[in-house]
């Protein structure tokens, strides 16, 4: 009993004095303003202490993270808010910078201990960061107020900022204001949550509701149900955006054409994440010719590629280039790479699925590009009833104090026709060159550059072991093809692409048969083949299993799917070997 | 309650600022998910080792035989007062375009095997007038094997429109009767006193 007694005692003292430190806090009132309007805005904070170490008060807004744990929920449907809840922090990892963050709404109070803080304050990239220093005492009160200056207004101009590939979840109403806070915080206007599949009905990141009847709206933002499914390492992450249910075959989980064709009956959109890289590659090849991928996710995981929507374009399959963060399953934050998409008026779903539907989109992880061609914005096809010269016009914009854009390139059907080193330090630069148009064609701008003050970026090595344990060959030249981008320790890269606009001249070949159609048929003819010898009796296991991300593919799985994949692979095939002046793959591919 | 998951972490972040972020299987950057997807054969072994463990139960107790097979077929009646109307609703779950309501009441019924072998055995003691078992250790048993089978079922990674085939349903259904009996009948021979009573 004295035991008891003593410890009793003890606890109550530690509480007492823990107490007392309490209060020698000081408390810290800040406020976040648009600069402009005055507004006070949502937000994401760093907060560091003299001492090293970063601060996230408990009044920070609540963030949800759910990739990868064991998906209860599929079996016990209340389980899914608690799953969320699980998942729930109010501190972020910012890998950019190596600290740790918080979101706000824009208004905090909180006690803090005595002595030097650092405090920066991001908001997308359309704002500058604004950055302040400050002194909390014992049992004083300090006041901070910072503003957020924008350096560019884009949705002045009509364009809307989204990030495609979010896996929070929202599986109850309850969850939207939090939510559509945290993502006016980093200034997302379309956030797509999406649910992810895995094959035969097993789901993460679960989402009340999809496409319209999932739409939260909290002043200009946007949160959207959405799906990553079908989802196989076999053939690649698809994404379906607008959907007005949970699409899923698990019967048929292989055969993605299914899922895509009920997405377009629902008015939906879909495309493929992750660059259509590796076995997407193999998807788009099979389902590409027959209009069902509407968008190639270019912009992921930290860098671009573009190696792949490039042949779609030139094999005349007018596909849309849309950028997501995959966030949480990356690390990474929300919308750090993210698409624009041109709306005409006010923003909703349905003129946004528009306007990505019909190209008018632009993908970015900082700089703004522009492209016109005699007027022609992003996304527009030009007519010319003759050859003749066009005026074609790029610019770029950004953040000087964020992004180093070093070139400003003009591509024209997957080649860089023209580059101009980006100078000057107002970021802003633009130039204008006369084009002659003997053929039909696209065009399209890119700007390249690095990021400023930021880590260097993480290794893609675990990405590339993945993409090699799939034995596709069309992988071999992958390191090769990145380049830079493969090396360890790089810069991180600053990116911005246009969608194309495409130049038709009347009586001249379509782009889809012309000579760089016929090399791209080529390569995916070779690529059918790899899928179709990847497929056979003998060698069908290998496809089996887990190479990294998993997906729960299985041997049944694939011998289920079996004769339906093959026949839409010969279908590919007799597609690509009919196309325009291909008679030479024919001799090579029979 | 539910909140204390996040402010756990942001308690540690304030005091020493460690970073707060869960920590993830990181490797340079990419999050490597690794769902393991079991094999059919780990739920009749796991089955299998339950019936051994309430065997051997059995034997230390040296419980009759006839004490042994009325207490195992009472479980197996309350198991099958579970496992019946769980895949019943299963089913329908699996026909409906939003089967969350059918596949909740299956779960219920999943997870009510506790309770209804507990009450089961217990009334079928005072019918007989047999010595009762350990209420406590029933419930637990039957917790551990609710938890055991689910756990299963979900990182065997097939939903409820996941394509079972005849083959695979046959063995689930099979394993878990015998998980339930089992592992009811072990929490219920767990009371020492049976042995005593019995011996």
């Amino acid at each position: 009993m004295p035991r008891v007694s003593a410890v009793i005692v003890i606890v109550t003292a530690a509480c007492f004095v823990s107490g007392c430190a309490g209060k020698d806090s000081g408390l810290l009132r800040l406020t976040i303003v648009d600069h402009e309007t005055t507004e006070v805005v949502a937000a994401r904070v760093t907060l560091r202490h003299d001492s090293g170490d970063f601060v996230v008060p408990v009044e920070a807004l609540p963030v949800f993270d759910d990739c990868g744990k064991i998906p209860f929920h599929n079996w016990v449907p209340v389980a899914a808010s608690l799953q969320a809840y699980w998942g729930k922090h109010r501190s972020v990892w910012n890998p950019f910078r190596g600290s740790t963050d918080f979101y706000n709404s824009g208004a905090l109070a909180t006690k803090l201990h005595p002595g030097r803080y650092r405090i920066w304050v991001q908001k997308g990239p359309e704002y500058r960061e604004a950055e302040d220093e400050f002194v909390i005492s014992s049992g004083k009160e300090q006041q901070l107020q910072l503003a957020l200056r924008r350096w560019i207004d884009l949705p002045t101009e009509g364009w809307y900022s989204s990030d495609d590939h979010l896996h929070i979840p929202r599986p109850h109403p309850r969850f939207d204001p939090a939510v559509a806070e945290w993502m006016q915080a980093e200034d997302i206007h379309v956030a797509n949550l999406l649910q992810m599949g895995l094959a035969r009905d097993v789901h993460i990141t679960p989402q009340r509701a999809f496409g319209p009847r999932s739409l939260y709206q909290a002043g200009p933002t946007l949160l959207v149900g959405g799906q990553e499914n079908p989802r196989t390492h076999v053939l690649g992450h698809s994404i379906i955006l607008g959907a007005k249910s949970w699409i899923d075959f698990p019967q048929a989980y292989l055969l993605y054409d299914r899922a895509w064709r009920e997405a377009h009956r629902q008015g939906a959109l879909n495309g493929y994440a992750h660059w259509a890289m590796a076995g997407a590659q193999d998807g788009l090849a099979v389902w590409a010719h027959e209009d069902l991928v509407d968008f190639i996710e270019v912009l992921n995981l930290g860098f671009p590629y573009y190696k792949t929507w490039y042949e779609a374009l030139n094999l005349g399959i007018r596909v849309v280039p849309t950028a997501g963060t995959d966030y949480p399953c990356v690390r990474t934050l929300p919308g750090r790479e993210r698409f624009y998409a041109k709306v005409d008026g006010a923003l909703t779903l349905d003129k946004w699925l528009e306007a990505v539907r019909h190209g008018r989109t632009f993908v970015t992880n900082g700089p703004v590009v522009e492209l016109s061609v005699d007027g022609a914005g992003i996304g527009a096809e030009l007519v010319l009833r003759s050859p003749r010269a066009v005026k074609v016009r790029a610019r770029v914009r950004f953040d000087p104090t964020r992004d180093h854009v070093e070139r400003l390139q003009i591509v024209q059907a997957g080649e860089v026709i023209a580059t101009q080193e980006v100078t000057g330090e107002n970021g802003d630069f633009a130039f204008e060159i006369s084009l002659p148009v003997s053929v039909s064609t696209w065009l399209a701008a890119r700007a390249s550059g690095r990021k400023v003050g930021e880590l260097p970026a993480d290794s893609i090595e675990p990405l590339m072991q993945y993409v090699s344990s799939l034995r596709r060959r069309a992988d071999r030249s992958l390191r090769e093809e990145l380049g830079e981008i493969a090396k360890p320790g790089r810069p991180r890269p600053s990116e911005a692409h246009t969608a194309p606009i495409y130049i038709r001249v009347q009586g001249t070949l379509p782009i889809a048969e012309q000579p760089r159609a016929c090399e791209a048929a080529r390569a995916w003819l070779e690529i059918l083949a790899d899928l179709a010898d990847r497929l056979a009796e003998d060698r069908v296991a290998g496809l089996a299993g887990f190479p990294g991300w998993g997906d729960g593919v299985t041997l049944g799985d694939l011998r289920a799917n079996h004769t339906q994949l093959l026949q839409a692979i010969q279908k590919a095939r007799a597609h690509y070997d009919q196309q325009g002046a291909c008679a030479p793959s024919r001799s090579a591919n029979p | 309650m539910l909140h204390g998951f996040g402010r756990r972490h942001d308690r540690s972040l304030q005091k020493g600022g460690r970073p707060a972020f869960p920590r993830r299987r990181v490797a340079s950057g990419y999050h490597l998910k690794r769902i393991g997807m079991v094999p059919l054969w780990s739920l009749p072994t796991l089955a299998a080792l339950f019936a051994l463990c309430a065997a051997g139960v059995a034997g230390l107790r040296r419980l009759g035989m006839k004490r042994a097979l009325g207490d195992t077929a009472v479980a197996t009646w309350a198991a099958a007062m579970s496992i019946t109307p769980t895949v019943s609703f299963l089913a329908v779950a699996a026909r409906s375009s939003d089967g969350a309501v059918w596949r909740s009441a299956g779960t219920l019924c999943f997870v009510a095997f506790p309770v209804l072998s507990a009450v089961a055995l217990s009334l079928r003691a005072q019918k007989r007038d047999w010595r009762k078992g350990s209420l406590l250790g029933t419930l637990l048993g039957s917790c551990l094997a609710v938890a055991v089978v689910g756990t299963w079922v979900t990182v065997y990674l097939k939903g409820v429109r996941g394509g079972w085939t005849p083959i695979e349903i046959l063995v689930c259904l099979a394993s878990v009767w015998v998980v339930f009996t089992a592992s009811a009948c072990l929490g219920w021979w767990c009371d020492r006193i049976m042995r005593y009573t019995n011996a």
